[in-house]
């Protein structure tokens, strides 16, 4: 890890929208008083990023995700709090900071879309003024990497998501963007494809030590690539640092479940232990929460099978789908 | 410099683009040709028979009439994208060019092309044309070097007008209204000899609305009419110089209105 | 007609819609307002620098063809025909299957349309009126009798401008683009029916021209019987033209409509 790339401190956004005054003559009072409504898209945000990490950046639709990558990149100004990329100040020094970035928006593309891909490349080639020599192995590298040749010459608008996406990519990499800015990048991929994209990532993360921050609510995404998660809500941060952390520290527990030779409900007595509970029982299948920093999984495994004859036993870990989820319960319940 | 390189790239690409809608390039460049011509036919049904408005004949008003048409058309070349603002600005489209390194406006007005504009272009060369015919023009250097001035400059007096009113987008969401307004006066207003307006109207028309400096009074100048004027006539002569200092002045504001800018949700 | 009466509250309905929908193009209405007001005095203007130092040409002093050309404009603005636009918009949204559907007729639904917008439209250009008058002109008709007689030519312009605009607007059951026709006919209408330069004053062919179309009946007819530049037996003349156009365009509109909805089951729509 180098140093920091990105420093976000106490990053704050507000929405102002005219509030459309309805009834008779609604228009004529819209336009003589005005009253505004104020949204609070990211209410304190900070964090600091180092050169060549890749963060999952997770919330709920609304939680502010979006809003903040749109302050890193530029796109908007924060309404206060401090933000620098690179040593800049995105929307202070825009065209700089965009020869550092690349943003991949999920849901929009950034190509030209009548006419051919590879045009769009040549366009992007110019921009950001990749000489003759780097955009040739760029182009190759990522046709290569990504699959593209069959549709290189197809236009835009005539490719799948999929192919478009990996456009996409292959068109933000071929200048080699310091930072990678990746705005929900599998939403609507088939199971290939997202496999695909996400190995992409992957390998641009170690091979460039390209820093990506990387945007989504799908926990699988995270899961397969992140190392460090920042979890976003209601515009704050709720957590922030190692995925496996998140687990431990929110939802410590395992699962134990286990199945029963015979379908009679035994009478089970469990060791009396706080960590110990039984959380569901069904016809001859038990399942039993406990948390393994405190007790010995094979004490009570003993336990069971001590009690009655046991046919088929697993541990299960929490999904952190699951523990994202009671995290922004628990937020909601708190606030 | 590398910008200006840049977006002549973009503009070829925005070109081809537009070229594989070929029947909406002729649909469109022959109705806001016949659009434009129409408005000076009525002209020149009344003036057939009364030979002249306010002391103009038919040829100086066809000379004043084809000197602001043709500037039009020229701030229409660059600027036609401005129309398709407010829409982009409200679906976050905006957001691709804030992420480039490449001054937005430049970006905006240069990747796509809207070819029909090509038809107000056209009507305008072809006025002034015909206008040449009608009336004794002044082709020595000196003048035909006045001429190209005032039609850079009476374009980028109104392009500054429309990309001002274009940049309360950002904020606004919603400029049509605004600026089919400004365009309206421009059209109806801006063909005529200010003269025959009276004191109230043609002071407005000069200083409030730059509207005059736009062909008006370039025209006097061209066609030796100075002296009717009721404003010292160095205002006439330095036109040019007004339509700069508008489009400068008008690009910061944009640019500034820019900061504005909101995205949307996705 | 029974059949309209059976469905009035249908009909009433729909006016209502039409009134409530003028009122979401607020920007639009009001720029086509100042538009038209912005145009009148603009007309003014030049056409008293035409004029000149001449009392009167062809007759007609300049007070009395400011009065014309200001009321051609305002009625224009009123007698506008929102028909066209209305059937594009449901074809291309798809509604029109369903409006064909009902009880009450479609070419019924689009005149009940378009009165609500005419109604809705009425309530900004009446108050507007002192601005017309102070920007162009304005005068009490030449008589009582012409006044009477104006309100309703102006009836018969309206019937003329909706049927013109019926045609149109079915047009547009064969090809959607209409745009293009809409243009040219907005601004070949507006020549025509004296808005700009006084019919009177149209050179020879021109002239001609102009007295086959039924542009002039739309506008130039009731402000010319208000100025009383049409008197007497000339009236009766006039009015009676109005009706001969009427009723042509009927015949006409009813042969596209029968035309259109067999369109409409060769395409399955």
């Amino acid at each position: 890890m180098g140093r920091v790339i990105i420093r976000a401190v106490n990053l704050r956004k507000e929405f102002s929208r005219p509030r459309r005054q309805t009834g008779r003559l609604g228009g004529l009072r819209t336009l003589m008083a005005r009253q505004y409504d104020i949204t609070i898209a990211v209410d304190d945000v900070s964090f600091e990023v180092a050169e060549g990490e890749l963060v999952g950046y997770l919330g709920p639709n609304g939680a502010g995700k979006s809003t903040t990558i749109k302050m890193l990149t530029g796109i908007l100004v924060p309404t206060s709090g401090q933000v620098e990329v690179a040593g800049r100040i995105p929307w202070r020094e825009r065209e700089r900071n965009a020869l550092d970035i690349g943003v991949v928006f999920g849901q929009r593309s950034q190509l030209w879309w009548d006419l051919p891909l590879i045009e769009s490349f040549k366009l992007i080639g110019k921009l950001y003024r990749v000489t003759p020599q780097q955009f040739v192995r760029n182009l190759d590298r990522f046709t290569h990497l990504l699959g593209l040749d069959a549709f290189l010459a197809t236009p835009v608008r005539q490719l799948s998501l999929g192919q478009r996406m990996r456009g996409d990519l292959a068109a933000v990499m071929l200048y080699e963007p310091r930072i990678l800015y990746l705005d929900e990048p599998t939403v609507g991929l088939d199971v290939v494809a997202k496999e695909r994209m996400l190995t992409f990532i992957a390998e641009v993360n170690r091979e460039s030590a390209t820093t990506i921050i990387l945007t989504t609510h799908d926990l699988q995404d995270v899961e397969r690539l992140c190392r460090r998660i920042i979890l976003i809500d209601h515009g704050r941060v709720l957590y922030d640092g190692p995925v496996e952390r998140l687990v431990d520290r929110y939802a410590p527990h395992r699962m134990l479940v286990v199945q029963f030779s015979s379908t009679a409900a035994p009478a089970l007595s469990l060791p009396p232990h706080a960590d110990v509970s039984l959380d569901k029982q069904e016809s001859g299948k038990v399942w039993i929460r406990f948390d393994p920093n405190r007790v010995a999984v094979a004490d009570l495994i003993a336990a069971v099978t001590r009690q009655c004859a046991v046919s088929d036993l697993s541990i299960m870990e929490p999904d952190l789908e699951g523990v994202v989820r009671q995290i922004y319960e628990r937020h909601h319940l708190a606030s | 410099m590398d910008a200006l390189r840049i977006s002549f790239a973009f503009a070829g690409a925005a070109l081809r683009t537009e070229v594989q809608y070929r029947l909406n390039l002729l649909l469109g460049i022959g109705v806001g040709l016949a659009f434009q011509i129409t408005g000076f036919l009525f002209i020149w049904v009344a003036l057939s028979r009364f030979h002249s408005l306010g002391g103009w004949s038919l040829g100086d008003i066809a000379f004043l009439y084809g000197l602001r048409l043709t500037a039009h058309g020229l701030w229409l070349i660059p600027l036609n994208r401005l129309v398709e603002l407010d829409e982009e600005v409200r679906q976050g489209r905006f957001d691709v060019y804030l992420v480039r390194p490449l001054n937005p406006l430049l970006q905006f007005t240069t990747i796509r092309f809207r070819i029909n504009v090509l038809g107000d272009v056209v009507g305008g060369v072809v006025l002034f044309a015909a206008a040449t015919r009608l009336v004794g023009i002044d082709w020595s250097p000196p003048a035909v070097g006045y001429l190209a001035l005032a039609l850079i400059g009476g374009a980028a007096l109104e392009g500054s007008l429309q990309l001002a009113c274009s940049a309360m987008a950002f904020r606004w969401l919603d400029t049509w209204g605004l600026r089919l307004m400004l365009d309206d006066v421009f059209s109806n207003f801006g063909n005529y000899p200010l003269h025959i307006f009276g004191g109230v109207s043609q002071w407005l028309l000069t200083f409030v609305l730059p509207l005059a400096f736009v062909a008006y009074l370039p025209a006097t100048v061209l066609l030796h009419r100075t002296g009717e004027l009721s404003i010292h006539p160095l205002f006439a002569y330095l036109a040019p110089l007004v339509g700069a200092a508008c489009f400068i002045a008008a690009c910061c504001f944009w640019m500034r209105q820019m900061r504005n800018y909101q995205s949307s949700g996705h | 007609m029974s059949r309209l009466w059976r469905n009035r509250r249908a009909f009433a309905g729909i006016t209502v819609v039409g009134i409530r929908t003028f009122f979401t193009y607020r920007s639009l209405v009001t720029f086509f307002m100042v538009s038209m007001l912005l145009q009148v005095y603009l007309l003014k203007v030049v056409w008293t620098a035409i004029y000149g130092s001449q009392p009167r040409i062809d007759g007609v002093s300049i007070q009395t063809l400011i009065v014309y050309l200001t009321l051609t404009n305002v009625q224009l603005h009123f007698t506008f025909s929102d028909v066209p636009r209305l059937v594009r918009n449901r074809l291309r949204e798809g509604q029109v299957a369903t409006d064909l559907t009902r009880p009450l007729g479609f070419p019924a639904q689009l005149v009940a349309n378009q009165l609500g917008g005419t109604i809705a439209g009425l309530t900004l250009l009446l108050p507007a009126l002192p601005l017309a008058l102070f920007l162009g002109g304005l005068s009490l008709p030449a008589s009582p009798v012409a006044g009477l007689l104006y309100m309703g030519s102006l009836g018969l312009a309206y019937l003329i401008e909706l049927l013109i605009g019926m045609i149109v607007g079915l047009i547009a059951f064969w090809t959607l683009e209409i745009w293009g026709i809409q243009v040219i006919l907005g601004f070949v209408s507006r020549f025509f029916s004296g808005a700009l330069v006084p019919i009177w004053l149209f050179p020879g062919v021109l002239r001609k021209v102009a007295e086959v179309l039924p542009f002039q009946a739309i506008a130039s007819i009731p402000a010319s019987i208000f100025i009383g530049r049409i008197s007497g037996r000339g009236v009766v003349d006039a009015i009676g033209l109005q009706g001969i156009w009427i009723v042509l365009l009927l015949a006409l509109a009813a042969w596209v409509w029968r035309r259109a909805q067999r369109r409409i089951v060769v395409q399955g729509g």
